[in-house]
């Protein structure tokens, strides 16, 4: 066909959505940033046997309560005589394990829920849609709390309890992008080539929507470390002599006067690891949201 | 059939050698290029072209709607009443967008306030340029909305734009642009693109009406050439940024000269030569990308009469009657085509 | 072209709900398509004309099964669609396909176009994996895309481009029936041209028979072999292409081709006798004859009953009580 010979001149190469992505995630400073320090805290996690001077649960009466830099403690000791930075090196494994098993719970349920609400609609959508409003007004905290108590305090249950408490959150993200996304015309032209309704949702229309999922999602591991470390602050998450980092604060408040290391240098781990999802996520945000390409 | 091109009236707008490009990130759009078009008092002149034809941008370059940055004057003037519109500060367009220079768009729901009812968009319209009360600005605006033929004009006066159909809201938008004191230009950029075939007709036939009643001069930028038809005087032809021929409304369809402004009228399904026909003469392949855009003619890769000198040069302006030029180095083709 | 009726519709109605605008009631009734029935023979391309809001679009949606029926029925060879089951109505996508206005929103975004054009063949187990390639390869081909920009997305091609996808991929099961819908509606005339000569190139090489829905009326006129009307949910005049054109006789019909732009600024038409008034909500229609309104003929009983499409000549049928 003649049109071929036209088509050739139109070669220009383009890169495909993802490499696109990448491009342009790489001019943003702050997004960089956030995933460097992401990167950080998984590379700590991974390799923590490695890296940490000593084992995280071993105590030294002689050597309680040692400040930074001082005999070999990079980071001090604890008031048990624990070496700080193998604490915190362990606590970042405890903390990114959280993190994601916990908004790894909240997604698949939330996609489940949200796609098929969406996408089906009519009495089971309105139904769906109300319990997620009555979860939504119960203050999220509580939320946690109630089931951290039927469950029990343990740091699974941590991570379960966090998990089904965002849920909600999933849920109507993804029933928003489905609703605007199940209105196009590949939908309904897939659906005319016979595909099933299954297909439909799983493979046409959710990954249509997963640009604005993968921002919350990033958003979402950090909000869980931080939920995480206030529960085990409050005594519901990890028990003693775990060492996650709100454990590590709750358990060591009364030395803020005497040795702030021990309370300071968790709360600043927390807030890294927070501060680097955030960043990554925000970034995010800015590449994806205003709808991909033009 | 009245001659409708009036040679004798004085120029209104007359843009010299325009060069407008979008800095984007992936390169220089040079959207419009070395482009001259006049409008003359009372006239119409039709921008017609495809999408990407740059007939858009050179409507937002006189009133200066085009978005800077990424959009840059690279050269050229627009001069408007004896001043260059390029030059002027930006109160001063300002001023004269709405008063001398009115637009509607294709989706005049995008241009009416959703806040405020139409008479009062109207009345503040008058008041920004006389010292009246807006009673009286009410009053006038009831009036102009019996001019653009919306029935019950009292009552809608105090209609929001919402709760006008697609046609009233684009009267609405025509009566707003009468509003100003003295209408010099009005630009309808696709006025009726968006409107059912009907409606369109209504549209196309007010304007018409009110050119003759108000002195005033209509650049319309269109696709469809039907609408070029129906109401243009003269006709410039563009493709992709560049100007590639210009005549009177009766030429163009007669008499093409350039072999792009042939294959539009050959593309039209409507055209007569069809009748009973079961196959277009279509053109070949796509409008090239503006980014990658050489020197040369930008049509040569889908033109027919394409010669070898076409992929390196534009041609110059070949002037076949005083009204009508092209810009083809093989427009003797064209003619040649057009005899038989 | 035959005499064998592909398709039948008898009665079709599609009813939507919708939230009025109005304060006092909470819910009204949008007839969509308030009882067509037609026939579409073999080989046939049956153009639909109307404005926004009559209908067209849900009809060819709803003869297609893509949404379901208020009441009424659509035979394909004489078997009721909307009887049909599960399997049974997937097994009928192979005969019955779809092409779409709008190519940006047509074409799953995230999908190269190799599985875009083999995702009908792999959904229907249609050949091995070299077989389907083999014939993603060939489909293009035909459609007039190189079969090598198969790994690119769809953002990367121009419009005519994508509709071309968009065709090969209702090419790919070897379909009887088209549902165009404003096929060439969102392209530019230069490009319109090339799709219009595709599609019947097409329709010669495979013998389809396509539903050819439009506002366009050039482009009707110039594709269709049989042209129907419709205003607000009805069928307002159907005829032969010839007859249509040359001798309409409803005023909705006459009211159309007066409107329509000719391209011929020698036919310019003055001042026209051009219908007056705006469209009317199809939530609220006019009683009796949806057109009386605007209807310059309207007598008193336009405006209580609505008139039954009635044949006035061989395979012209109109629905209106003045004519």
């Amino acid at each position: 066909m003649s049109e071929h010979t036209q088509l050739e001149l139109l070669e220009i190469q383009e890169p495909g959505p993802w490499r696109e992505t990448w491009y342009n995630l790489k001019k943003n400073r702050g997004a960089m940033t956030g995933l460097g320090i992401i990167i950080f805290f998984i590379l700590l996690a991974l390799f923590a046997p490695l890296v940490a001077p000593q084992d995280p649960l071993d105590q030294l009466i002689e050597a309680r309560k040692i400040p930074p830099m001082t005999d070999g403690y990079i980071l001090g000791t604890d008031d048990l005589g624990r070496d700080m930075l193998s604490r915190l090196i362990y606590g970042a494994r405890i903390s990114m394990v959280i993190g994601i098993v916990s908004v790894g719970i909240s997604l698949f349920f939330g996609l489940i829920i949200g796609v098929v609400s969406a996408y089906y609609g009519g009495i089971l959508d309105k139904i769906v849609m109300r319990v997620i409003d009555i979860m939504l007004a119960f203050p999220y905290i509580l939320l946690t709390i109630v089931i951290v108590s039927i469950l029990g305090p343990s740091l699974t249950n941590a991570m379960i309890a966090i998990g089904i408490s965002q849920v909600p959150k999933y849920a109507r993200l993804v029933r928003a992008s489905v609703l605007a996304e199940k209105e196009n015309d590949y939908v309904i032209a897939e659906r005319a080539l016979g595909a099933s309704n299954l297909e439909l949702m799983f493979r046409t229309i959710l990954p249509n929507c997963l640009s604005a999922t993968i921002v919350q999602t990033t958003l979402g591991v950090g909000e869980a470390i931080l939920s995480s470390a206030g529960l085990s602050f409050l005594g519901l998450g990890a028990q003693p002599p775990t060492p996650e980092w709100g454990l590590m604060i709750a358990s060591s408040k009364e030395f803020i006067t005497n040795a702030w290391w021990i309370v300071t240098l968790p709360g600043i781990a927390i807030l890294l690891a927070v501060l680097g999802f955030n960043l990554f996520g925000d970034g995010l945000r800015d590449i994806l949201d205003p709808k991909m390409r033009s | 059939m009245k001659d409708t091109t009036k040679n004798t009236n004085k120029v209104l707008l007359s843009m010299e050698h325009l060069n407008f490009s979008f800095n984007i990130q992936r390169g220089v759009v040079k959207a419009v290029r070395d482009l001259s078009l006049t409008i003359r008092e009372g006239e119409t002149l039709t921008l017609v072209g495809e999408s990407g034809c740059g007939k858009s941008v050179t409507a937002h370059a006189i009133n200066q709607l085009n978005p800077m940055p990424p959009g840059e004057v690279v050269s050229g003037s627009i001069n408007f009443k004896g001043r260059d519109l390029l030059t002027l500060p930006m109160h001063e367009i300002e001023a004269l967008r709405g008063t001398q220079i009115s637009m509607i768009f294709q989706e005049p729901m995008t241009a009416l306030n959703p806040v405020f009812t139409i008479g009062s968009q109207i009345a503040d319209v008058f008041m920004t340029h006389q010292k009246i009360s807006k009673q009286e600005g009410l009053k006038r605006a009831v009036h102009l909305l019996d001019l653009v033929k919306i029935p019950s004009p009292e009552t809608r006066v105090h209609s929001y734009p919402h709760q006008l159909s697609g046609g009233m809201r684009q009267r609405a938008m025509i009566a707003m642009a009468l509003a100003s004191p003295e209408p010099g230009l009005m630009i309808a950029d696709e006025p009726t693109t968006a409107l059912d075939v009907t409606i369109q007709a209504q549209i196309l036939d007010l304007l018409n009406d009110l050119k003759s009643k108000v002195n005033m001069s209509i650049l319309l930028i269109t696709h469809d050439m039907g609408v070029v038809a129906e109401m243009a005087d003269r006709v410039a032809v563009m493709y992709a940024g560049r100007k590639v021929e210009e005549a009177d409304v009766f030429s163009i369809f007669e008499e093409p000269r350039h072999p792009y402004t042939l294959g539009l009228l050959n593309s039209l399904p409507s055209n007569q030569k069809y009748k009973g026909a079961r196959r277009l003469e279509a053109i070949d392949g796509t409008v090239p990308d503006l980014l990658t855009i050489g020197e040369g003619c930008p049509f040569c890769n889908r033109c027919t009469f394409a010669l070898p000198i076409c992929s390196k040069e534009f041609p110059g302006e070949t002037v076949i009657t005083e009204e009508h030029s092209v810009w083809c180095h093989n427009h003797k083709a064209v003619e040649e085509i057009i005899a038989k | 072209m035959s005499d064998t009726k592909l398709i039948e519709v008898k009665d079709l109605a599609k009813h939507f709900e919708v939230r009025a605008q109005g304060a006092r009631e909470d819910k009204a009734l949008l007839k969509a398509v308030d009882g067509v029935s037609l026939d579409i023979c073999e080989g046939e391309i049956l153009g639909i004309v109307g404005e926004s809001g009559c209908g067209k679009s849900t009809l060819g949606k709803t003869v297609l099964r893509l949404q379901e029926k208020t009441s009424g029925q659509v035979l394909y060879r004489g078997e009721d669609l909307f009887a049909m089951g599960r399997v049974d109505m997937k097994e009928m996508t192979k005969n019955i396909q779809m092409i779409f206005q709008d190519p940006y929103s047509s074409l799953n975004p995230r999908k190269k176009v190799a599985q875009i054009i083999g995702q009908p063949l792999r959904i229907h187990n249609a050949g091995t994996p070299a077989e389907q390639i083999t014939r993603i390869d060939h489909l293009m081909d035909e459609v007039g895309l190189n079969p090598k920009f198969k790994r690119r997305y769809p953002h990367q091609f121009s419009g005519g481009q994508r509709q071309r996808i968009g065709i090969a991929r209702a090419l790919a099961l070897g379909p009887e029936f088209i549902v165009c819908d404003e096929a060439v509606s969102a392209l530019d005339v230069s490009v319109q041209a090339q799709i219009l000569n595709l599609l019947l190139d097409l329709q010669v090489r495979h013998g389809f028979t396509y539903m050819f829905i439009s506002h366009d009326l050039a482009v009707v006129e110039f594709i269709a072999t049989r042209i129907l009307v419709m205003y607000l949910g009805r069928v307002v005049e159907i005829a032969s292409k010839d007859e249509l054109v040359n001798q309409h006789v409803h005023p909705y019909t006459k009211a159309l081709f007066e409107a329509f732009p000719v391209t011929d600024p020698r036919a310019r038409k003055g001042k026209k006798q051009i219908v007056m008034g705006d469209v009317p909500s199809p939530i609220h229609p006019p009683t009796g004859c949806h057109f009386h309104p605007r209807c310059p003929y309207a007598e008193p009983r336009c405006r209580e009953q609505y008139p039954p499409l009635r044949e006035i000549s061989p395979g012209h049928s109109v629905a209106c009580w003045v004519v």
